[in-house]
């Protein structure tokens, strides 16, 4: 029978350390899948990807076993990936988000509107490059990494109300950016 | 650190996959896990830090409301619009500043526990704030100011001599406190911190928030433009 991530980890944090290689197994993929979508065109996700699993084996130890280890390991992928992108490219970083002050409500998980996952993880594979860091990160966990509202929102250490603000305005953006194009109304 | 493990790994393992090249860093102890002692210790500092700053901000909280009281201007928020405009006017900006400056901190830091991010920044700001406000009232209400500005006169509290003596003895030509130590026949006469006697003087148009009966002894406080000696009162009230 496989053990859970988290059993996993805790091995680890005792001192079985080749069990570590494992847990990189598992998220290897993952990890990145979600650097290549989320650092559209960056050239270097391989070592990113090496450096977050890494931080992940030095930092185990602070790694609590009630929560989940995936989006622990996926929180220090997503600090590595924003640090980088501050690092090598132009694109803008808010540091303040109005969306993250003010209360709203829960959207409900399934509501995607006019699109459903099959059409948007199409639209997501020639508009992701041109959304912001904050709504294309958002759209990258829920529709490709399948990460449901609570799990974002503990990666991005967001609450979930506004996870779903930033997958409407991800979608939405991502339809004006379609139609500017004329590709999405040719189809 | 990650830099260089990479750079070995890379020239080392660039055909290997990334699970196989951290399995051999691991084995070899080119990398090794942190200590649980070094996570507590952050978290103690952590903790240790924002209640620092928590301490801090309470001390300024309740030192801008000793200030306000001390002046008067505390009480002037009860003479109407008119009060409301010298309270604001005399508030001690720079330490309201300051404690705005401790807030934003705290939020920081508490913006990376999952009690803060789980909910939006409005409320936890607000608790915070309350908790200030609240918080900063009930330190003003101990002994502590009046002793350190009794300290402070005496020239026997480094470093925070020159605050408490400075507030304590602001004047304002629109805000008047004192203690009542007679009364005359349209009026009273009021001694206040400097051991001034001021003569205040009672118009139809004086309001009078709260009690309007004044006995001797009676600590108050006046609103109106001062004139040498003379205060037209716009307002009147007793406090405690």
């Amino acid at each position: 029978m496989q053990s859970d991530d988290e059993e996993i980890a805790v091995m680890v944090q005792g001192g079985e350390t080749e069990s570590f290689g494992i847990l990189a197994e598992r998220y290897e993929a993952k990890i990145s899948r979600y650097a290549r979508r989320f650092l559209f065109g960056a050239e270097d996700t391989k070592d990113l990807v090496q450096e977050i699993f890494i931080k992940a084996f030095i930092n185990i130890k602070s790694f609590d076993s009630g929560r989940s280890f995936s989006s622990w390991i996926y929180r220090i992928a997503h600090n590595v990936f924003i640090n980088a992108i501050k690092k090598n490219t132009r694109e803008k970083i808010q540091f303040f988000d109005f969306d993250l002050i003010f209360p709203h409500p829960i959207a409900r998980e399934t509501a995607d509107g006019d699109l459903n996952k099959k059409e948007l993880k199409n639209l997501l594979d020639s508009g992701l490059s041109r959304l912001d860091v904050k709504y294309r990160e958002v759209l990258v966990l829920f529709y490709i990494e399948e990460k449901n509202y609570k799990e974002t929102a503990e990666i991005l250490e967001i609450p979930q109300a506004t996870v779903g603000v930033r997958l409407r305005r991800g979608r939405e953006k991502l339809k004006e950016i379609m139609l500017k194009d004329k590709k999405y109304l040719s189809r | 650190m990650t830099d260089k493990i990479f750079n070995g790994m890379d020239k080392k393992n660039s055909e290997n996959s990334i699970s196989n090249n951290i399995e051999q860093a691991i084995k070899s102890g080119q990398v090794k896990m942190r200590p649980r002692w070094h996570f507590v210790l952050k978290t103690v500092l952590a903790i240790s830090g924002g209640l620092f700053v928590l301490l801090t901000i309470l001390y300024l909280a309740s030192l801008i409301i000793f200030i306000s009281r001390q002046s008067g201007i505390w009480f002037a928020p009860a003479f109407g619009i008119g009060g409301i405009y010298i309270f604001l006017f005399h508030l001690p900006w720079l330490l309201v500043f300051l404690a705005v400056i401790f807030i934003v901190v705290l939020e920081l830091l508490a913006s990376h526990y999952p009690l803060a991010y789980r909910q939006p920044l409005l409320y936890s700001a607000l608790v915070i704030i309350v908790l200030s406000i609240f918080g900063g009232y009930g330190l003003e209400r101990t002994s502590l100011h009046g002793r350190l500005a009794d300290y402070a006169e005496k020239g026997q509290l480094p470093l925070a001599n020159q605050i408490y003596r400075s507030f304590n003895h602001q004047k304002f030509n629109d805000i008047h406190r004192g203690e009542i130590s007679s009364t005359t026949d349209n009026g009273i006469i009021i001694k206040n911190r400097n051991d001034e006697y001021l003569n205040i003087i009672f118009t139809p148009r004086t309001s009078f928030p709260g009690q309007g009966d004044f006995i001797l002894g009676d600590f108050v406080v006046i609103m109106g433009e001062r004139n040498n000696q003379d205060i037209e009162a716009l307002g009147a009230s007793v406090v405690k």
